[in-house]
């Protein structure tokens, strides 16, 4: 059943190809239907996923190539089944989004269909190859469909971005291969290679050398600082479903697979290298808020807001404890949904006003669409860790976490939040607020119930996750504790002094 | 009781989501719904505190574990003692008249329903933190009063300076919650070194009991939440936003200056004093911060052209005040003076709102003689101003004198700095009231009536400001963290006759226009001067946003460009070109050069692998 | 008695001659000619070895090889024709679009 989650928008592209060039209004539907059936299949599985039971869940087997160890293995535990949830929620939101598309509508579609299976698949994959093989395929339709459908520099845009991404996944690649040679066990499956890992450990030295190939491969395409920069110009060029996407879902992809690859085979190599990542970490936050502050476009001021949460995000693994890594995991549910919804609505006023500075657009326009206003400026204080929203929970969790293992990093994480409210609010009193100086006249509010739709899916999601917490949290739990178990026994067995080359955890708490 | 608890907490959220789904266009409906909300809430807070009282005070809580991970866990809940019981009542009356007063002075506003949902979840929020059991808690209720008092002092955000005013409250005060955020970490920190990893008030409480002592960590933990204080509650350096604030509907101000927001900031350290306690550095700091309030802001309150500034100058002043009485150790005057205040200055700055709801402006000058036509705001308007100078036997006598008691058993700095801005209170209330309501008017007025939704909150406030000095609240709340008050005559006389002399200095120079001096004028111009500017904080932080932060970002974003954008990521670009420029000579394009090529490197391949057998 | 050794010094010199072919020959029927050559000479050792080891395979290769080759004559004649119709000659060194 659940490798239906990739199946559905593939039948969905295949029928987009299916379908008459000249029918756009069928194309659209085909579409919106796929995404939205794969949406209902994940709320299903999410749901149904037994918190208390934990572990890996809603398991199938297919061996494919046995003579390597190829197979493909699906499940789903806590972290993934949140993961799929947010990329049904933004995957379905784009697609209404994508309406607005006027040119090539059948190919744009089949594109990102493609997208939507393949960013699904790495999140159900239990096996390396495939794992890596649904990592690379979502690179590939998200190159036309930026270069072809996007804006303003969009030819530098996506190859900046395509390559960068490419880069890092390589260099993980090498890492991964690396693992899959030390382990000796012929096989890929990743459930397999841990419990191996648990009884008998890669060698510490081999750890501290391979762990960086894959924290710092899969960390580019989570824009760590200095890796960061083919985010904000990436998403500034994309059409608007693209950047819900890239900013939602496949920018958490980076974090994913450090939890589930670098986390989940290497808690030793995690313990030298993760202060690293969160010293980095700190730059993301502060220097890409500074940077979002004297930015003029709308999308620009969203991309340096999503590089700089990235770094709460990546404190929040770095602290290996329950409450950091839960709130990391949170966090990526919560700013995915958030920047989805960023980003659909500057599409939304971008398509009617054909501009994206907030200088052009010269204030005032909460009273042209207040619709479009109060869903933006909702999304800005989730953005800003506002009570209500789950990202206030994530970055609370991420605190608390932190706090025990680096609290100059927390605190300096707590002063971002201050960074970002400013840049947020000054952006919503520049673009809403105010006295209106341009009159737009053709530009109309979202009406309809369809037109509302995505903004309403997703903030209402956040205000659900930040009501009622524990609904994903304690899911989340269930696949965040044997990591950090790992990592405490990790702790408590290795901790040869020598081997920490960053001795910067001070005593337990984790 | 606690579940009274929990639907007067909800009741007003409710009201405000039901006005964003559904009543958005009926604006009868949306105000209908926040006032009934607001009512059933109060009449519910009113059972609770009979309850409470029938069990003889005892507190009680109830809560809901919201997220539990490994043992860590935050709670939600709600909490009620005596401090919280009478904080529901002043919220939810106090709060519950300024609702009916809105429906008409916001009668012909287009944002009718908006404003109401924004009330609604004003009063939510400042529930909120009165209700909370631990640090969590009231943490998310800070930041929703934060963001409830964006909307609301924005509510009219077609005019830059009051969107400006939102977020600059909404900013300033998240200054403030950097450092309380980090103090919630730390005191977490404290209580896990104590023997348990919480943030419930009542464990904490029991786990630093007597004998407790957590040194400089403790200190700097409460210094850091403290922070919180300095912005919720508006004391210096992040007094900035309060004056500013006034660009809201004149309700709203009320709201912000009596019951809700600028509270809560005091009574987070009633809430938590069992902490401060422990700390004498701290609580140093938190009186001297007050001290400096109090004078600072009663000063520019004399300068003030505009009624509301006036007003919120004033608010300032008397928060310094509550603060004060807080850092020299008890924390249950600070709150008494709290609720007094609450009474008399909802009635202040409703009857200002009453003001200029009737005559369309804020201009003190430009009003005058308004007593015989406004009778009920005028009269009510002199309680408020009497009560809030601290004359016999209105309610603000009492508590003012039990704050002004207490920094004379503590230092003389403290007492003379109290004892000044109690003149100066008198001083520049003096100096509005009179200006205002009886002096000879410069400009004609045709104000039309005092409708009843307005007269009905103007006279049960003034009752109230009048007579709650007399509920023995003072030692009602007395807690045994406090600090003991021994009556002092000298010291009540005193302050009267202080109080008594502005009121008539103040008369002297406005109502009977006594020319003054041409040579006063010269002297106090740069004095003056120094005033209008605020101290030329307001400057100091506009340029600190403009030169700092605004250099700082535009480096970044330089950094961003050159560095990062052209060095690094074009730079690699470029190397590759050229590289690729470089090899591209070798394809010349002919087979035979390929060719030669490709046998040569076969030949020397099979060679090695020839020879190095 | 021929053994293995002479049929491979022959198959060998084929091979030489035919890469001497490719690389100083111009005419691009002349180097598919050479490379003709090149893959006889291999299938010439090919069958040798079959025969001295006892085992089908390498016939089997042979085979196989002289399907390419015939497919290659084919593709290599087709693309002479194009180059004569587009170059006006079958001269090598003249086609060198791809030069960098």
């Amino acid at each position: 059943m659940i490798s239906l989650l990739v199946l559905f928008p593939l039948i969905g592209a295949a029928a987009v190809l299916l379908t008459a060039r000249d029918n756009p209004a069928v194309i659209r539907r085909v579409a919106a239907w796929s995404c939205g059936a794969s949406l209902l299949l994940a709320l299903l599985l999410v749901f149904s996923f037994d918190r208390f039971a934990g572990g890996v869940q809603f398991e199938m087997r297919r061996p494919w190539v046995e003579s390597l160890g190829i197979s493909f293995h699906a499940g789903l535990d806590g972290i993934s089944a949140v993961m799929i949830l947010l990329h049904g929620l933004v995957s379905f939101s784009g697609a209404l989004v994508s309406y607005s598309i006027k040119e090539r509508v059948k190919e744009y579609f089949v594109f990102y269909l493609l997208l939507v299976a393949s960013i699904y698949g790495v999140f159900i994959s239990l096996d390396v190859f495939f794992l890596y093989l649904f990592y690379e395929m979502a690179v590939i339709p998200m190159y036309p469909l930026i270069g072809i459908w996007g804006s303003k520099n969009k030819e530098y845009a996506t190859m900046k971005l395509t390559l960068f991404i490419t880069a890092g996944a390589v260099l993980a690649l090498v890492g991964i291969i690396a693992v899959y040679q030390m382990a000796g066990l012929k096989s890929f499956d990743l459930i397999e290679l841990q419990r191996h890992f648990a009884v008998q450990p890669l060698p510490q030295r081999f750890q501290k050398w391979a762990f960086p190939f894959l924290v710092f491969g899969f960390g580019v395409i989570a824009s760590l600082w200095p890796t960061h920069s083919w985010s904000p110009i990436g998403y500034a060029a994309a059409p608007s479903a693209v950047s819900m996407i890239h900013a939602g879902v496949l920018k958490k992809l980076g974090p994913y697979l450090i939890l589930r690859l670098a986390l989940g085979f290497m808690p030793d190599g995690a313990r030298i290298w993760l202060p690293v990542v969160a010293a980095l970490a700190m730059v993301n936050i502060l220097y890409a808020g500074y940077c979002a502050m004297v930015q003029k476009d709308l999308k620009f001021i969203i991309g340096f807001s999503s590089v700089s949460h990235m770094g709460y995000i990546l404190l929040g693994l770095a602290c290996l404890n329950e409450a950091g890594l839960t709130g990391a995991v949170l966090l990526m549910f919560s700013h995915g949904v958030m920047a989805a919804s960023a980003f659909s609505l500057i599409g939304f006023v971008y398509d009617q006003t054909h501009t994206r500075r907030v200088d052009e657009l010269g204030g005032g326009l909460a009273r042209k669409v207040p619709f479009i206003a109060v869903c933006f400026i909702m999304t800005a204080m989730a953005s800003l860790g506002l009570p209500g929203f789950s990202n206030f929970i994530s970055e609370i969790l991420i605190f608390f976490g932190s706090w025990k293992v680096f609290p100059l990093f927390a605190a300096i994480g707590i002063f971002g939040v201050l960074v970002t409210s400013i840049y947020l609010l000054r952006t919503v009193k520049q673009v809403f607020y105010g006295p209106q100086t341009v009159s737009w006249e053709g530009l109309k509010d979202a009406v309809t119930v369809r037109a509302r739709a995505p903004y309403l899916i997703l903030i209402g999601a956040l205000l659900v996750a930040g009501f009622f917490p524990q609904l994903l949290v304690g899911r989340i739990r269930s696949g965040v504790e044997p990591l950090v178990t790992a990592v405490r026994w990790s702790e408590e067995t290795r901790l040869s002094s020598s081997s920490t080359v960053w001795k910067v955890y001070g005593d337990g708490g984790r | 009781m606690l579940t009274l608890a929990w639907l007067v907490l909800f009741l007003p959220l409710a009201a405000a989501a039901a006005i964003l789904a559904g009543t958005l266009r009926r604006n009868f409906l949306s105000s209908a719904l926040a006032c009934g909300a607001m009512t059933v809430s109060f009449l519910f807070s009113c059972a609770i505190f009979f309850q409470l009282a029938g069990r003889n005070f005892e507190a009680a809580e109830s809560h809901v574990v919201l997220v539990s991970i490994r043992n860590f866990e935050l709670e939600f809940g709600v909490l009620v003692d005596r401090l919280s019981a009478i904080m529901l009542l002043i919220v939810t009356g106090i709060g519950g008249g300024i609702f009916f007063y809105s429906t008409e002075y916001m009668k012909d506003d287009p944002g009718y329903s908006r404003y109401f949902a924004g009330l609604s979840l004003f009063a939510f929020s400042m529930l909120g933190i009165v209700l909370s059991t631990n640090f969590f808690q009231i943490f998310v209720f800070w930041e929703l009063v934060g963001v409830s008092s964006y909307l609301l002092i924005g509510h009219w955000y077609q005019k830059n300076e009051a969107a400006d005013a939102g977020k600059k409250a909404f900013i300033t005060t998240r200054i403030g919650d950097v450092g309380f955020l980090i103090g919630i970490l730390m005191v977490w920190s404290l209580a896990g070194g104590a023997g348990k990893e919480t943030l419930n008030f009542g464990v904490l409480e029991s786990l630093m009991g007597d004998g407790f002592s957590g040194g400089m960590y403790l200190t700097l933990a409460c210094l850091a939440v403290f922070c919180g204080v300095l912005g919720k509650s508006a004391q210096f350096p992040l007094h900035v936003w309060l004056p500013d604030a006034m660009e809201g509907p004149t309700p709203v101000s009320a709201l912000i200056h009596a019951a809700t927001m600028v509270a809560a900031g005091v009574y987070l350290l009633a809430r938590t004093f069992f902490l401060f306690v422990h700390s004498s550095q701290a609580l140093f700091v938190i009186a001297c911060t007050g001290c400096v309030t109090a004078l600072m802001a009663a000063l520019m309150a004399l300068v003030q052209d505009d009624i509301k500034k006036v007003l919120a100058y004033s608010t300032l002043s008397q928060l310094g005040y509550m603060v004060m009485a807080v850092g020299l150790g008890s924390a249950s005057a600070g709150m008494y003076h709290l609720v007094t205040h609450a009474f008399f200055k909802a009635l202040l700055f409703l009857g200002a709102g009453s003001v200029i709801h009737a005559i369309h402006t804020q201009n003190i000058w430009e009003m005058g003689g308004l007593l015989r036509r406004l009778p009920v705001t005028g009269w009510t308007f002199l309680i408020g101003f009497l009560a809030l100078a601290g004359i016999f036997p209105l309610s603000g006598f009492f508590s003012k004198d039990e704050i002004l008691t207490l920094a004379s058993m503590r230092h003389p700095v403290f007492y003379l700095a109290g004892t000044l801005t109690a003149f100066l209170t008198a001083f520049y209330m003096g100096r509005l009231f009179f200006t205002v309501f009886t002096a000879e008017p410069r400009r004609e007025h045709h104000p039309h009536g005092e409708a009843a939704v307005i007269r009905i909150p103007l006279l049960l406030l003034a009752f109230f400001s009048a007579a709650s000095g007399f509920f023995g609240l003072g030692h009602w709340l007395h807690t045994h963290h406090d600090a003991e008050i021994e009556w002092n005559f000298w010291v009540v006389s005193i302050s009267l006759i202080v109080s008594l002399g502005g009121i008539a200095a103040s008369y002297l120079v406005y109502n009977l226009r006594i020319p003054l001096p041409e040579s006063l004028g010269v002297v106090f111009a740069p004095a003056r001067k120094v005033l209008e500017n605020k101290f030329y904080l307001d400057d100091f932080y506009d340029a600190l946003v403009q030169k700092v932060q605004q250099n700082f970002a535009g480096l970044c974003d330089l950094f961003e460009r050159w560095v990062v954008v052209e060095w690094m990521v074009n730079g690699t670009a470029r190397v590759t070109a050229w590289s690729g420029d470089m090899l591209r000579r070798l394809q010349t394009g002919r087979i035979h050069f390929y060719a030669l090529v490709f046998s040569a490197g076969i030949t020397a391949l099979v060679g090695w692998w020839v020879l190095a057998r | 008695m021929i053994g293995l050794h002479h049929y491979l010094v022959l198959s060998a010199i084929l091979f030489a001659a035919g890469v001497y072919g490719i690389l100083s020959r111009r005419n691009v029927l002349l180097i598919l000619l050479s490379v003709e050559l090149m893959l006889n000479a291999a299938n010439l050792s090919f069958i040798a070895f079959s025969r001295y080891l006892g085992d089908l395979g390498g016939q089997v290769f042979v085979f196989f090889t002289m399907v390419v080759a015939a497919c290659e004559v084919t593709v290599g004649l087709a693309v002479a024709i194009l180059l004569y119709r587009t170059r006006g000659s079958l001269d090598t060194d003249q086609a060198d679009w791809l030069k960098g």
